[in-house]
């Protein structure tokens, strides 16, 4: 029997997708192999079963550093990300094994499954909800949405969806009012059993679209975890997407991403001194400083496909009992009207679940950012 | 849009009739007096401690004229006083947008009803200021005692550099 290390440092994302390779060694060669990790991500092994703990500095073991050079060919061969390890493995073996399922392997303990979720934890009220990511890392900024429209997004589903709000502590995630939340609350496993639980994740291409299909779904959830990807035209979709979640992407349509994913790094330079300022890295068609392929996907459209899985698949939104309950835990920008020093800047009536905030006023705006 | 900005060499701070308590703080730090508006980060913070300058003094002056007027004599005067705070805060969002691709994220902490910090984190930095590209040195000091017949003359350490960012576990070779 081999003995494999399989090492990678790169972000969880990919990670994830390392999982699936090893799911797929050894559904295709049964007790051919025993496999370790040394990654970046030991969370996401947890619970694995088909790894081994082995020594590295022992004599028979083969250490692999894996990698995924497939995706440059990403642009022109039918291939998906979970082809990436999947092949390099192959030549670095001598096998030939393919995916079988189309997503990554990640397992949660009994326990975790048990366990109520991080928001009834918090509210304690358990009620359907959708993790939200929006934003990323400062690598990639061609990846992200404007923070307004993520807010429209929020604003015109509130009182039906609750949105949780992940991101990591050191990316660019600025706060979004009506949601929980949990930016840099979370660890790896954490976020693991927010998804295992969530009713549906909308985010950017980024790990929780991985998540979104590597996690099992709930035992009263359906069977494939919704998922609206806002994704541009950065990737190609057949590389990136998976076949149950609604992937908005605009590779085709503009001449910058025509025949495949610009695979560019940022819309504008940060002034870091980073690679990724470079000229050849930056995005070549922005309006006011936005790619033209996130600038492009309109609110609605986002809001749209989000209803898409709601009216589809029944899912239960939020009672106005619930959103009562959990309203105290959404997140607001400032604490004006909470302060209670000062009088609101409007005498508008409160908002009502499924309606902006003072749509009637003239002035809404201030209230809608202050309160 | 560029043109709705604060003009950051129009510094409040140095005109006549400056609302001192009005200006925020950036950070939990007062700004400097002279910003160096070549230094992007920090011409970046004068546009937004601008704009909350402004903000809150249009805020200031509808609490005034809440406070002198009777509410039933007031509406005019309280109207014209909001519309000033919402084109303040359209400004306030035009410079929000316009710095959201490049990372920047500033958001007020209130105190009264007005904007006594703001919360800055830019693109290119860490919190703790330092370029996310830049190389970071760690020192560390590990006593080793030396064994008794050895002197520290006769004791030689070769220090290998850096050549990639694995952990140091990692020592075998692989392919």
């Amino acid at each position: 029997m081999r003995r494999l290390i399989l090492t990678n440092f790169q972000a969880p994302g990919d990670i994830v997708m390392l999982t699936a390779a090893v799911r797929d060694l050894h559904a295709a060669y049964p007790r051919r192999f025993q496999t370790d990790v040394r990654t970046s991500c030991p969370d996401l092994w947890r619970h694995n079963p088909y790894l081994t703990a082995l020594d590295l500095e022992e004599k028979q073991t083969e250490v692999i550093r894996c990698h995924y050079p497939l995706i440059q060919q990403s642009n022109r061969r039918p291939l998906h990300f979970l082809h990436g390890f999947t092949e390099y493995l192959n030549e670095q073996l001598g096998l030939n094994f393919q995916p079988t399922l189309f997503k990554g392997d990640i397992h949660l303990s009994d326990d975790e499954k048990r366990a109520p979720s991080l928001v009834e934890e918090i509210t304690g009220v358990k009620v359907p909800y959708w993790i939200l990511v929006a934003g990323g890392k400062y690598d990639y900024t061609i990846k992200w949405w404007h923070t307004r429209r993520w807010q429209s997004v929020v604003d015109e589903l509130r009182g039906r969806v609750l949105f949780v709000q992940v991101g990591e502590a050191h990316h660019y995630h600025p706060g979004l009012n009506g949601v929980i939340d949990l930016r840099s609350r979370t660890g790896l496993r954490d976020l693991i059993r927010l998804v295992y639980s969530a009713q549906g994740v909308l985010c950017p291409v980024t790990l929780l679209m991985h998540l979104a299909a590597a996690v099992e779904p709930a035992p009263d959830a359906p069977p494939s975890r919704p998922c609206v990807v806002v994704a541009g035209g950065r990737e190609s979709p057949h590389w990136e997407a998976y076949p149950t979640h609604q992937f908005l992407h605009r590779v085709g349509t503009l001449p910058c991403c025509a025949t495949g994913g610009c695979w560019r790094s940022r819309s504008v330079p940060l002034g870091d001194e980073d690679a990724h300022d470079r000229p050849e890295a930056l995005c070549v068609n922005t309006v006011e400083n936005l790619p033209r392929c996130m600038a492009d996907i309109k609110t609605e459209e986002v809001v749209a496909k989000v209803e898409l899985y709601l009216d589809g698949f029944r899912l239960p939104q939020l009672s106005p009992l619930q959103f009562s309950e959990i309203e105290p835990f959404l997140r607001r920008r400032t604490d004006w009207e909470r302060g209670g020093a000062n009088p609101p800047l409007t005498c508008n009536p409160p908002p009502t679940p499924g309606k902006h905030a003072c749509q009637a006023s003239p002035l809404n705006h201030e209230i809608k950012t202050y309160a | 849009m560029m043109n709705a900005h604060p003009n950051p060499s129009n510094d409040p701070r140095t005109e006549p009739g400056f609302a001192p308590e009005c200006f925020p703080a950036c950070n939990g730090q007062a700004l400097p007096q002279m910003v160096d508006l070549s230094d992007r980060n920090g011409r970046i913070l004068l546009e937004f401690a601008i704009a909350y300058y402004e903000l809150n003094r249009e805020y200031r002056a509808l609490v005034a004229v809440r406070n002198l007027l009777p509410a039933d004599t007031r509406f005019v005067q309280e109207q014209t006083q909001l519309r000033r705070i919402e084109a303040s805060l359209r400004r306030r969002d035009e410079l929000e947008d316009f710095y959201a691709p490049f990372g920047v994220i500033v958001e007020p902490q209130m105190k009264d009803g007005m904007a006594v910090n703001l919360v800055c984190s830019f693109g290119n930095q860490f919190a703790s200021g330092r370029q996310r590209s830049e190389w970071v040195t760690l020192t560390a000091a590990a006593p080793v005692p030396l064994p008794a017949d050895i002197s520290l003359e006769r004791f030689v350490v070769e220090v290998e550099g850096p050549e990639e960012i694995v952990p140091p576990s990692f020592s075998r070779e692989s392919r």
